[in-house]
């Protein structure tokens, strides 16, 4: 092995003092074990670092892009959770109103965007209709008042209702109900 | 990567509220923090956290006459302790920090080509994952642009130290990826 082997990264990194910078430096082009380690050096340094620098901006779109796919699941069902009560079947089944004032109402409420229906139409399937009520293990229990619901003087006077959301460990609605 | 590095000195007017030099030494800095935090196996999330945290105490640093010679070992170094915190505080692995779904090949590269550029940078990675975290740290740093006085410091080991350690970790990737 060539007795300036031992130097060469530190000569590459320009991190020797000057005497031995000039010594190796001198030495290399004449050297074909130097010149051909240096070069192996060198490339691989620059692998290193094109490694290092392509690695974390793609981590990085990467991880975004989830956490926007995240917050739009959880958007979506936040949107369908409001919207549900107006439309779903199961609901109104639960309501513990006259059934003509539930019949009314879906009348003289506004349309719900198409791409809310679609949300709408697909959670209650998930949610078994004997868990409406006592889901096992509710996370989150939102209650939100009719007025909240509804636009003014949608619903028949004298009607008053709270909705019940339970939202599941995972996020899911786990159960929605409506009581007087 | 080794050319010669310029020195992060600034006076204590560059803190001002509103300067440009803070606000260059903030854009000059950041990115190759925030590199080296991710490379370290932090999420992006983390990565900025810790990032800001390290810019704030520089800012307290230098605002209250702290030292202002090597602004860009001390930010790495404060950066680096406090991932280092949360690595034992989360008791996570920052074991293998290089993703392995990577593809970087051109795409006007024959198929042969693509191939083996592809197998010489799985090559890499697998030699990068085998190192260890010294030898990892120290190649990170020196990618980033750091003289080895720099890593010392960063890291809290002797300049001498760094320069062997970067020595054995060229040569164990060289020697594995056969460049």
């Amino acid at each position: 092995m060539c007795e300036f082997s031992g130097r060469l990264i530190a000569w590459i990194d320009g991190e020797l003092p000057q005497e031995e910078t000039a010594a190796v430096s001198a030495h290399v082009p004449w050297c074909n074990e130097c010149r051909r380690d240096a070069e192996a050096f060198r490339s691989v340094s620059v692998a290193f670092a094109e490694c290092a620098r392509t690695v974390a901006p793609q981590r990085a779109r990467r991880l975004r892009a989830g956490v926007i796919a995240v917050a739009a699941i959880a958007a979506a069902v936040l949107v369908a959770l409001l919207v549900m009560p107006r439309k779903s079947p199961v609901l109104q089944a639960h309501l513990v109103l006259p059934g003509a004032a539930i019949t009314e109402v879906p009348a003289v409420l506004p349309q719900a965007p198409r791409t809310v229906a679609r949300h709408v139409k697909r959670i209650p399937k998930r949610v078994p209709a004997q868990a409406v009520w006592m889901p096992a293990e509710p996370t989150v229990q939102i209650a939100i008042p009719a007025d909240a619901l509804f636009p003014p003087g949608a619903l028949p006077d004298g009607i008053n209702f709270v909705a019940d959301l339970q939202l599941a460990a995972n996020g899911s609605p786990a159960s929605v109900a409506l009581r007087p | 990567m080794s050319g010669d590095s310029v020195p992060f000195t600034l006076p204590v007017s560059a803190f001002g509220s509103g300067s440009s030099e803070a606000t260059k030494l903030f854009e000059e800095l950041r990115t190759p923090l925030l590199r080296y935090l991710a490379c370290l196996g932090l999420s992006t999330d983390e990565a900025q956290d810790i990032a800001q945290d390290a810019f704030l105490s520089l800012h307290r640093h230098v605002s209250s006459g702290g030292a202002q010679e090597n602004i860009r070992s001390w930010l790495f170094r404060v950066a680096h302790n406090q991932a280092r915190n949360r690595q034992t505080s989360y008791e996570r692995r920052f074991s293998a920090p290089f993703d392995a779904s990577r593809d970087e090949i051109e795409d006007h590269a024959t198929p042969e080509r693509k191939l083996l550029a592809k197998e010489k940078a799985r090559l890499l990675r697998e030699a990068i994952r085998e190192l260890a975290d010294a030898e990892r740290e120290c190649l990170l740093l020196r990618a980033e642009g750091l003289r080895y006085r720099e890593i010392g410091e960063v890291l809290g080991i002797a300049t001498s130290t760094v320069a062997d350690t970067v020595d054995r970790a060229i040569r164990k990737l060289a020697e594995k990826c056969n460049v």
